[in-house]
């Protein structure tokens, strides 16, 4: 089981080299420059990893994504929930 | 990478600028009487056992453009000089202490950068 | 196929773009020469590291090819390439060094999985 944590924008190189290393039980947070799959809810990360991935609420509120995520009913995650997450996985890939 | 800043010299009349670990800063300037300057420094009489293992490292650099960590250096000392002498114990003995780094300070080659 | 506690290093980095390449060597041989098992796995651009072909670059910038066959020497002779991102820039297997191993894409998720400790570069 991985914590997966994404740095980059989901239609990024980086966030497709993510998508092929995701397990079946891992997880993934977005964070940074990734919280702009906000904007999108057809990304197939959405579908492939259901009810294990989240947006970091910190990052999309600097970006003023917040609302958009919200709207689209996107999970997001707060600082505490993130560390949390850290324990629950055995191991965390960040991907930049 | 060498290290570039000169911290004192190898030998009186100042011809081999040596950098804060003692290792050669031109490497261009090693040669057998240099690396016996060296030894002599570290109290070290050099054989011809000395001499082979030298010459291992020196090759490894050539090929690989790195000096090789201990591991590397046990590796190679047993495809060149066989089984007997390609153990840790056997360079350790050679060269008492740290032999990876003795050895690169002696062959004149910068100081293994994956060793502790 | 892996050894227990072996530490995976990911390179995804080509070698003139950023020091990413040369710190994922660097960490692969530092954990190596400490005789930890470590396994490498080459995706997208890091591929490119694997070319048997490649010069020497700019002046002053060390050489990545010699460093690749240098990772025998630190027993680091598992070297997985990512097999549709290959085929994906027009190269094939016979253009890489000797001894790497294809993994196709869906096998990738498994071969994480089983690796106690990762460090993606």
């Amino acid at each position: 089981m991985i914590l997966h944590i994404l740095t980059k924008a989901p239609d990024s190189i980086v966030a497709t080299q993510m998508q092929q290393a995701i397990g079946g039980q891992d997880a993934v947070l977005l964070i940074e420059e990734a919280v702009t799959a906000a904007l999108d809810p057809s990304w197939q990360a959405w579908q492939q990893c259901q009810s294990r991935i989240f947006l970091l609420s910190e990052d999309l509120i600097s970006r003023g994504l917040a609302s958009i995520a919200t709207d689209n009913e996107l999970p997001t995650l707060e600082m505490d929930g993130f560390v949390a997450l850290t324990e629950q996985y055995e191991k965390t890939v960040t991907w930049y | 990478m060498s290290e570039t800043k000169i911290y004192r010299y190898l030998d009186s009349q100042n011809m081999y600028p040596l950098d804060p670990e003692g290792y050669l800063v031109n490497q261009s300037q090693w040669d057998e009487s240099v690396a016996r300057l060296m030894a002599e420094e570290e109290g070290l009489m050099l054989t011809a056992e000395h001499w082979e293992v030298i010459k291992v490292v020196r090759a490894f650099y050539q090929r690989y453009e790195m000096a090789p960590a201990m591991r590397p250096l046990v590796k190679a000392t047993k495809n060149a000089l066989g089984e007997e002498k390609g153990r840790s114990i056997y360079l350790m003995q050679l060269f008492p202490g740290s032999p990876a780094k003795r050895i690169a300070r002696l062959a004149g080659l910068p100081k293994p950068t994956n060793c502790l | 196929m892996a050894t227990p506690d072996a530490l995976l290093v990911i390179i995804r980095h080509a070698t003139h773009s950023s020091n990413w390449l040369r710190e994922g060597l660097d960490a692969a041989l530092v954990a190596a020469a400490f005789g930890q098992p470590v396994h490498l796995l080459f995706m997208g651009q890091g591929i490119m590291a694997l070319l048997k072909e490649q010069g020497s670059g700019a002046p002053g910038q060390k050489a990545t090819l010699p460093t690749i066959d240098m990772l025998e020497m630190y027993d680091i002779d598992k070297l997985w390439v990512a097999e549709e991102a290959l085929q994906g820039m027009h190269l094939s297997a016979d253009s890489l060094v000797e001894g790497i191993t294809l993994i196709a894409d869906q096998e990738i998720p498994g071969l994480l999985q089983q690796h106690t400790q990762i460090l993606n570069f």
